[in-house]
C-alpha cells in the first residue's frame, strides 16, 4: 500500500536533498533568533549561563590568572577554552550554532547508518532541529551541547569511546557521567566486559579529576536538587520537550516497533522520569523523541491510511505544528535576557569612575559581571529580601558591607521582586537621601549609593 | 410452509415498524416536554446567569467590530482576555437574528441530546422501549437537566457532538464524512474534544482486551482529532500555558479556592447529580457488559464513562461538568442494566413481581431524579441576577463616573460590567490574572475587613475606587454590610433594596 509518496521515491529525494535541507533549516532556526536579537538591539547571545562562560573565556583571553571579578570557578571548563578560541576570531556567539549543527549532522549520519533509511533520518534530524531544547542549546552557551557532541562521537567511533566519554565528563560532569553509565550498561548487556571495565575505570578517574579541578559544585546537581516535574515545553518549560513531538513519538512506537513497543515505551518513560531529576537527560530524551518522530512521519508518508483524507490533513497539521514550534521558540529566544535596556545600562556603568559592586536582581549577576566588569552584590536569592526591606539601617549595613556603588532597578524587578507602589527599597531610593539618581541610556533606573566611610 | 414463514416475517416487520414509529413518537413527545419544561423555568427570569455576561459582551463586541473581546476595558485584572472565540462567533450570528437565541439555543440542544442517546441505546439493546428509558433518564438527570439552562455555554453543543460521534461509530465506513465533520466541529467548540480522544483510546483498549478487532479508522480518527485539538488549544491558550503551566487546566484558580470552583467529589454528590437509578443500574449494566456478557456496542459507550470518571477523579474537569457529560452514557448503560435485570427476573419464579417493581421504580425515579432536577433548575435560576440586583447595578452607573473601578464579588462582576458599564477590579475569568491567589485573597480581605484603614490601603494597592456590597456579597460573606469602623473618608450610598456602594475617598481626605 503506497501512502502519499512511495518509500523508494522518498529515499531518492532524501539522498539528494537531505543534507541541504538539514543545513538550511539549521541555519534558519539556529541563527534566526540571533539575527532577530541583533535587529532588536539586544546582545546577540541570550542566557545567564552564557555570560558566566563568556566571563571565563574573557579571563582566559586576558591571560590573567586572577579573576578581577571573583567568581566561584577557579579552573575554566573545556567549553570556556573553546569559547575563548572562538573569541579570538571575534565570533564567540557562533560556537553554539556550530555545535548544534554538528550534533544534528552526526545524529543524521548515525541514524542513516543504523536504520539504512535516509528519509527517516532526515525527519528525525528535522524534529531535532525544531525541538525547543535545541533552540536553547543552539543559541545559549551551554557545555551540555559539547558534551552531547562528544557522546555522539563515542557512539560513532566506538574504539575511542572511553576517551570521548572522559572528555564528556570533563565538559559536563553530570551529563558525561550519565552517558558513561549508559555506555557501561550497554557494554555489559552486550557482554563486552573489557570494554565495560575500560569505560568504567576511565570515567571514574576523570570524575575524580573533575571533582578535584572544579570542586564539588557541579555534583550538587546529582543529589536531586534540581528535581522538577515540569518537562513539557507547552506548559512553560523553555528547555522541555514539546507535547506534539511526544505524541508523534508515541505514534512512531505504535506503528513502527511492533513487538518492541513495551521496551520503547519503557525507555521513553524512564528518560522522562530521569529528566525530572537530572535536566541534563533532557537532551537524550529529545534525541530519542526525534528518532521516534522520524519513524512516525516516515510511516505517515509511505503507508496509506484507510482514511486517506485525514492522512493528508494530518501531514499539513504536522507542518503547522513544526511552524508553530519554530516561531514560538524564536520568540522565546528574542525575549530571553539580557535585553537591550539592561545591557546598555550596565555598559555605561563600566566606564564610571567610582569602584564598587552593583546591587540588582541576582538573576542578572552574570550580565553585571560581563557588561559592567563589576561585582554583583547579590549572586543568589539568599539576601534578595533586602529589596523588600523597610529597615533602612539593615539595608545600609548590607550595602556598605557588600561595597555597593550602584543600584540598578529593571522593569522585570518591579514585576517580580519589588513591592507594588513605592515601598521597600524603592522608598529608600527616593526618600532617604543616600541615593543619587543617575541618567541611564537604557530603560533601567540607576542610583548611586553614597557610602558614608568612602564618600564621606 | 415457506409461505407461512414469509407471511410471519412480513408480520414481524410490520410490528417492528410500528414499534419503531411508536418509539420515535414517544421520543419526540419526551423531547418536547423536556424543552417546554426547561423553557418554562428559564422564562421566570429575563436575565442570564452571572457568568454568561462575559460571553454576551464578547458576542456583542463581535457584532459591532467583527472581532472577539480581547482587550477588555471593563476589567482591571482581565483586560487581556484569552479564550476560544469560535462558539461566540456562532452565537453572534444566531443572536443577530433574535436575542431569544441566548435562552432557546442551549435548551433546544439539550433536548436534542435525546436523539443520539435513543439511537445508541436502540442499537445496544434492540428495543425501542429501553431506548426511550435511556432518553428519559438522560433528559431528567438532575445535574444535566439544570446545566446550561440559563447560561451561554458551548457545553450543550459539545456534548451533542460527542454523542453524535459515538452514535456514528458503529459504521465508520458509511458515516465517515459526518464523523470527520463532527470531530473537527467539536475540536473548535470546546476542550471536551480531549474527553472524546481519551474515550476513543479507552474504547480501543477495551475492544482489544476483549479480543474484538479494532478498526484502523478508529485509531486514525483518534490520532487526528487529538493532534488537531491539541494544536488548536495550545495556540488559543499559549500565553496562559506559558505563564501558568499546568495551572491553566484549572483555569488559574488558586489551590485554596479550587474546591469551591471545581467542586468536591463524593459518592453522595455523584448519586445526587446522576440520579440514583442511573448510577446504580448504569454501574450494573457496565459490570454485566464487562464481566458477564461481553458486548461490543457497550464498550463504545463505556469508553466515555471511564474517560470522564478518570478526569473527575483527577479533578481535571469541574465535577458538575463531568457529571453532565457522563450522564447520557451512564443513562444508556442504566437502561441496558434495567433490561438485563428484567430479563433475569422473567426467568425466575418472581416474574410476577416485574410490574409492582416497575411501579416502585417509577415512584423512586420521581423522588430521586425528577424532584432533584427541578430543584437544581431553581438553583440555576438563583445564579442569575434578580431584578433588584440589576436595578442596583444601573443605579451604580448613575452614582459613579466612567473612571470608577468597582470591587465586586468575582461571581457577579461580569453582570456588573454588563449592566453598569463600569470597570470592575476582577471577574471570574482568571486566565489573564497574573497573581490570582493574591487577588482572591485581597477581595476576601476587603469584604471581611474591620478597619477602614486596611480597606483604604487595599484600595491604594489594588486600584479600586468603590466597593459594591450586594445580595451576592451578603450571601457569600454572611453579613448585610461591610463591618468597617465608621470612617469619614468612606462614603456609603444605598443603591437599591439593601445593596450598598462604598466610595473610597481616603486619598482625597488626606
Amino acid at each position: 500500500m503506497a501512502g502519499v509518496i512511495s518509500h523508494h521515491e522518498l529515499e531518492y529525494h532524501s539522498q539528494r536533498y537531505a543534507v541541504i535541507i538539514i543545513l538550511a533549516l539549521s541555519l534558519i532556526v539556529f541563527l534566526g533568533p540571533l539575527i532577530l536579537r541583533v535587529a532588536d538591539g539586544s546582545p546577540i547571545t541570550p542566557g545567564g549561563e552564557s555570560y558566566t562562560l563568556l566571563h571565563d573565556a574573557d579571563i582566559l583571553l586576558s591571560g590573567s590568572s586572577t579573576d578581577t571579578v571573583p567568581f566561584q570557578r577557579s579552573v575554566p571548563s573545556p567549553y570556556a577554552i573553546l569559547l575563548a578560541f572562538m573569541a579570538l576570531f571575534g565570533v564567540p556567539w557562533l560556537l553554539p550554532p556550530l555545535l548544534a549543527i554538528a550534533v544534528v549532522m552526526i545524529s543524521y549520519l548515525l541514524l542513516t547508518a543504523t536504520y539504512g533509511q535516509r528519509s527517516m533520518a532526515l525527519f528525525a534530524a528535522v524534529a531535532l532541529i525544531i525541538s525547543p531544547l535545541m533552540s536553547v542549546l543552539a543559541t545559549w552557551h551551554a557545555p551540555l551541547l559539547l558534551c552531547s557532541l562528544l557522546v555522539l562521537g563515542a557512539i560513532a567511533i566506538g574504539r575511542f569511546a572511553p576517551a570521548f566519554i572522559a572528555a564528556a565528563i570533563l565538559t559536563h560532569p553530570v551529563g558525561g557521567s550519565l552517558a558513561a553509565m549508559a555506555f557501561i550498561a550497554y557494554a555489559a548487556y552486550r557482554k563486552e566486559w573489557v570494554r565495560s571495565a575500560v569505560i568504567a575505570g576511565s570515567s571514574t578517574a576523570i570524575a575524580i579529576v573533575t571533582i578535584l579541578l572544579f570542586g564539588t559544585r557541579p555534583f550538587h546537581e546529582l543529589v536531586f536538587a534540581s528535581w522538577s516535574p515540569d518537562i513539557i515545553f507547552e506548559l512553560g518549560m523553555p528547555t522541555g520537550v514539546s507535547v506534539f513531538l511526544l505524541i508523534l513519538a508515541c505514534y512512531g512506537i505504535m506503528v513502527d516497533f511492533t513487538g518492541r513497543r513495551i521496551a520503547w515505551f519503557s525507555v521513553l518513560i524512564a528518560l522522562m522520569l530521569g529528566s525530572m531529576a537530572f535536566p541534563s537527560l533532557l537532551i537524550a530524551l529529545t534525541v530519542i523523541i526525534a528518532l521516534l518522530v522520524g519513524h512516525a512521519v516516515h510511516r505517515l508518508l509511505v503507508v496509506e491510511w484507510r482514511l486517506s483524507m485525514l492522512q493528508e490533513s494530518l501531514l499539513i497539521l504536522i507542518g503547522c505544528i513544526a511552524l508553530f514550534l519554530v516561531i514560538t521558540t524564536m520568540r522565546e529566544r528574542l525575549a530571553d535576557d539580557p535585553d537591550a535596556a539592561l545591557s546598555r545600562t550596565l555598559i555605561t556603568l563600566r566606564n564610571t569612575e567610582r569602584d564598587g559592586a552593583i546591587l540588582t536582581d541576582p538573576q542578572d549577576a552574570p550580565f553585571v559581571r560581563h557588561f559592567s566588569g563589576r561585582k554583583p552584590a547579590l549572586e543568589t536569592n539568599d539576601h534578595s529580601d533586602i529589596f523588600l526591606s523597610r529597615d533602612a539601617v539593615r539595608a545600609y549595613a548590607f550595602m556598605e558591607s557588600s561595597d555597593v556603588a550602584y543600584v540598578v532597578i529593571t522593569d522585570a524587578m518591579r514585576d517580580d521582586l519589588l513591592l507594588e507602589g513605592e515601598d521597600g527599597i524603592l522608598f529608600l531610593l527616593q526618600h532617604s537621601g543616600r541615593f543619587v539618581p543617575i541618567a541611564s541610556p537604557g530603560g533601567a533606573s540607576v542610583w548611586y549609593f553614597i557610602q558614608l566611610e568612602r564618600d564621606g | 410452509m415457506e409461505e407461512t414463514k414469509q407471511s410471519a416475517g412480513t408480520g414481524d416487520a410490520v410490528v417492528d415498524g410500528r414499534r419503531a414509529y411508536q418509539g420515535y413518537l414517544a421520543l419526540a413527545i419526551l423531547m418536547i416536554i423536556i424543552f417546554a419544561v426547561r423553557m418554562s423555568v428559564v422564562e421566570q427570569t429575563p436575565y442570564l446567569s452571572y457568568d454568561s455576561y462575559l460571553a454576551v459582551r464578547s458576542v456583542e463586541h463581535i457584532q459591532e467590530t467583527g472581532a472577539p473581546l480581547r482587550d477588555d476595558p471593563l476589567s482591571v485584572t482581565g483586560h487581556a482576555r484569552i479564550g476560544n472565540p469560535v462558539h461566540e462567533y456562532g452565537l453572534a450570528l444566531l443572536t443577530a437574528m433574535t436575542p431569544v437565541a441566548y435562552k432557546v439555543l442551549p435548551n433546544l440542544i439539550m433536548a436534542l441530546l435525546l436523539i443520539p442517546v435513543y439511537l445508541i441505546t436502540r442499537r445496544l439493546s434492540g428495543s425501542s422501549f429501553v431506548a426511550f428509558i435511556a432518553a428519559l433518564l438522560t433528559g431528567t438527570g438532575p445535574v444535566l437537566f439544570a446545566r446550561s439552562m440559563n447560561s451561554v455555554s458551548p457545553v450543550p453543543l459539545a456534548l451533542l457532538l460527542i454523542l453524535i460521534i459515538i452514535a456514528l461509530l458503529h459504521d465508520i465506513e458509511r458515516h465517515i464524512f459526518p464523523l470527520i465533520f463532527c470531530a473537527i466541529a467539536l475540536a473548535f467548540t470546546h476542550p471536551l474534544i480531549f474527553v472524546l480522544s481519551l474515550s476513543l483510546l479507552i474504547m480501543m483498549l477495551l475492544l482489544r482486551v476483549e479480543g474484538y478487532g479494532v478498526d484502523d479508522r478508529l485509531g486514525e480518527l483518534f490520532f487526528f482529532t487529538l493532534l488537531l485539538s491539541l494544536w488548536f488549544y495550545v495556540l488559543v491558550f499559549k500565553n496562559a500555558l506559558f505563564e501558568f503551566g499546568i495551572g491553566t487546566l484549572w483555569r488559574n484558580v488558586p489551590g485554596a479556592y479550587l474546591a469551591s470552583v471545581f467542586g468536591d467529589i463524593s459518592l453522595l454528590s455523584m448519586l445526587y447529580g446522576l440520579g440514583i437509578i442511573t448510577f446504580l443500574f448504569g454501574t450494573f449494566g457496565m459490570y454485566h457488559a464487562l464481566f458477564e456478557r461481553p458486548h461490543r456496542e457497550a464498550y463504545v459507550v463505556m469508553g466515555p464513562v471511564f474517560a470522564i470518571a478518570v478526569l473527575i477523579v483527577l479533578r481535571l474537569i469541574p465535577i458538575d461538568l463531568g457529571i453532565t457529560v457522563i450522564t447520557p452514557f451512564l443513562a444508556i448503560m442504566a437502561a441496558y442494566g434495567l433490561m438485563v435485570s428484567v430479563h433475569y427476573i422473567r426467568r425466575t419464579k418472581a416474574a410476577w413481581s416485574i410490574y409492582p417493581l416497575a411501579a416502585m421504580l417509577a415512584v423512586f425515579f420521581t423522588f430521586s431524579a425528577l424532584l432533584p432536577a427541578l430543584s437544581n433548575a431553581n438553583g440555576e435560576l438563583a445564579r442569575a441576577p434578580s431584578s433588584d440586583q440589576v436595578a442596583s447595578y444601573e443605579r451604580l452607573r448613575d452614582l459613579t463616573d466612567q473612571h470608577a473601578v468597582v470591587l465586586t464579588t468575582m461571581e457577579e462582576a461580569a453582570a456588573v460590567q454588563y449592566f453598569s458599564g463600569r470597570t470592575t477590579l476582577t471577574d471570574d475569568d482568571l486566565l489573564p490574572v497574573h497573581n490570582s491567589a493574591a487577588v482572591m485573597r485581597d477581595i476576601d480581605a476587603v469584604y471581611t475587613a474591620r478597619f477602614a484603614l486596611s480597606v483604604a490601603g487595599k484600595s491604594g494597592e489594588m486600584g479600586f475606587t468603590h466597593i459594591l456590597f450586594s445580595e451576592d456579597a451578603a450571601r457569600r460573606y454572611g453579613r448585610d454590610r461591610l463591618l468597617i469602623d465608621d470612617a469619614a473618608c468612606i462614603e456609603v450610598s444605598d443603591l437599591h433594596r439593601g445593596s450598598l456602594l462604598y466610595a473610597i475617598r481616603c486619598e482625597e481626605a488626606s
